[in-house]
């Protein structure tokens, strides 16, 4: 059956209230949802090392042959992170590369005053800490020489991984 | 499940993981060692060596002293040779280096057969009894020479124990004086 045109003018009317309705309650929440953003901040825990150089020359002259161990070196890594840290060192290679098959542990290094210890392939905690900025922590290294096994030549280890990681 | 499905887990997987690689640092060092020829020589013992010459001396020529020092050696390379050399003898009055010869021997006295005796030259290699100008002391394969590593290839350390020196060409006519002369140790690879 037709609609009246009261009717029909009635019904048009509603649809309208209806249309103005949403307007008012819809558009601002839609409108808020776009111009007010939330903002969420993902911090992981990091950890960054840095060395102040990348190899370590060592020359000895006939004290240090006749000490049976070159000068030390020290070598600074800077430690930054904003959690526990531990930071460790580890040999990569059983021997040096050279006239002979120098160990690796030849190379011994201290962290603080505590002795000496030779480096082996497997990890060992140099220095531990907390959250910091550019903390520095110096690793000394010295080498074990021998007259009769150190004949003149080069010699090289490649490398010694140092790494700062969880505790 | 839908690819697109996957390619959002993939990324959200990728997301929680990548905090977690940077969670550590790591950096590595490379040490290298050059290792030059070095080869050291000392002598230890009595500094001056002083000869007292006496009228017993001067009829024989000759004075010797015995196992008065050692010669301390360390090398990393072989073969090497000790060279012994000194200055003249300061005689200003008495002719040139006034003829008195410096010997130097080393080894335990059952050795001293005469033959082990070497003539240290003067800096001057007077001709008429300095015709190198150079004393030596070999270098390994005797007897008396101690090598730590106990197979004498002249690597390492060692000593030459029981040095000896004598003064010949003793005469009366050297005027009465006090004579010196300084005597210098070298070490060279051959």
């Amino acid at each position: 059956m037709p609609m009246s045109g009261n009717r029909l003018a009635r019904s048009l009317a509603q649809f309208a209230c209806i249309a103005a309705l949403l307007v008012f309650i819809g558009l601002p929440a839609w409108a808020d949802s776009e111009d007010d953003p939330d903002f969420y901040l993902s911090v992981p825990g990091v950890r960054a090392l840095k060395l102040d150089r990348t190899s370590l020359q060592f020359t000895p002259g006939a004290q240090e042959m006749e000490a049976g161990w070159t000068q030390q070196q020290v070598l600074l890594a800077r430690v930054s992170a904003n959690v526990e840290w531990a930071l460790k060192l580890s040999g990569t290679v059983g021997q040096w590369e050279g006239p002979w098959d120098k160990p690796v542990g030849d190379i011994h290094w201290k962290c603080g005053g505590g002795g000496y210890t030779a480096l082996t392939l497997t990890e060992a905690v140099a220095a531990e800490g907390g959250p910091c900025n550019q903390q520095t922590v110096p690793l000394h290294f010295r080498i074990r020489l021998d007259w009769a096994n150190d004949t003149p030549g080069e010699y090289t280890y490649s490398y010694i991984l140092i790494e700062v990681t969880q505790p | 499940m839908k690819p697109h499905l996957l390619l959002l887990l993939a990324l959200l997987l990728m997301l929680t993981v990548a905090p977690a690689a940077r969670a550590s640092g790591t950096d590595s060092v490379e040490i290298s060692v050059t290792i030059n020829e070095i080869l050291v020589v000392e002598y230890v013992g009595d500094d001056p060596v002083e000869f007292d010459v006496t009228a017993d001396d001067l009829n024989e020529h000759s004075k010797a002293l015995i196992n008065q020092g050692s010669i301390n050696w360390w090398s990393n390379t072989a073969p090497w040779t000790v060279y012994v050399k000194r200055t003249c003898w300061d005689l200003e009055n008495y002719g040139e280096d006034g003829g008195v010869e410096l010997q130097v021997k080393y080894g335990p006295p059952d050795y001293d057969n005469g033959q082990n005796w070497q003539l240290v030259g003067c800096e001057d290699h007077h001709p008429s009894y300095d015709h190198d100008g150079e004393a030596w002391v070999e270098p390994y394969g005797f007897p008396w020479v101690f090598s730590p590593d106990g197979d004498d290839d002249g690597i390492g350390n060692g000593t030459f124990t029981g040095i000896d020196w004598k003064v010949k060409k003793l005469d009366w006519n050297i005027p009465p004086d006090t004579y010196t002369c300084t005597v210098t140790f070298t070490i060279a690879p051959d």
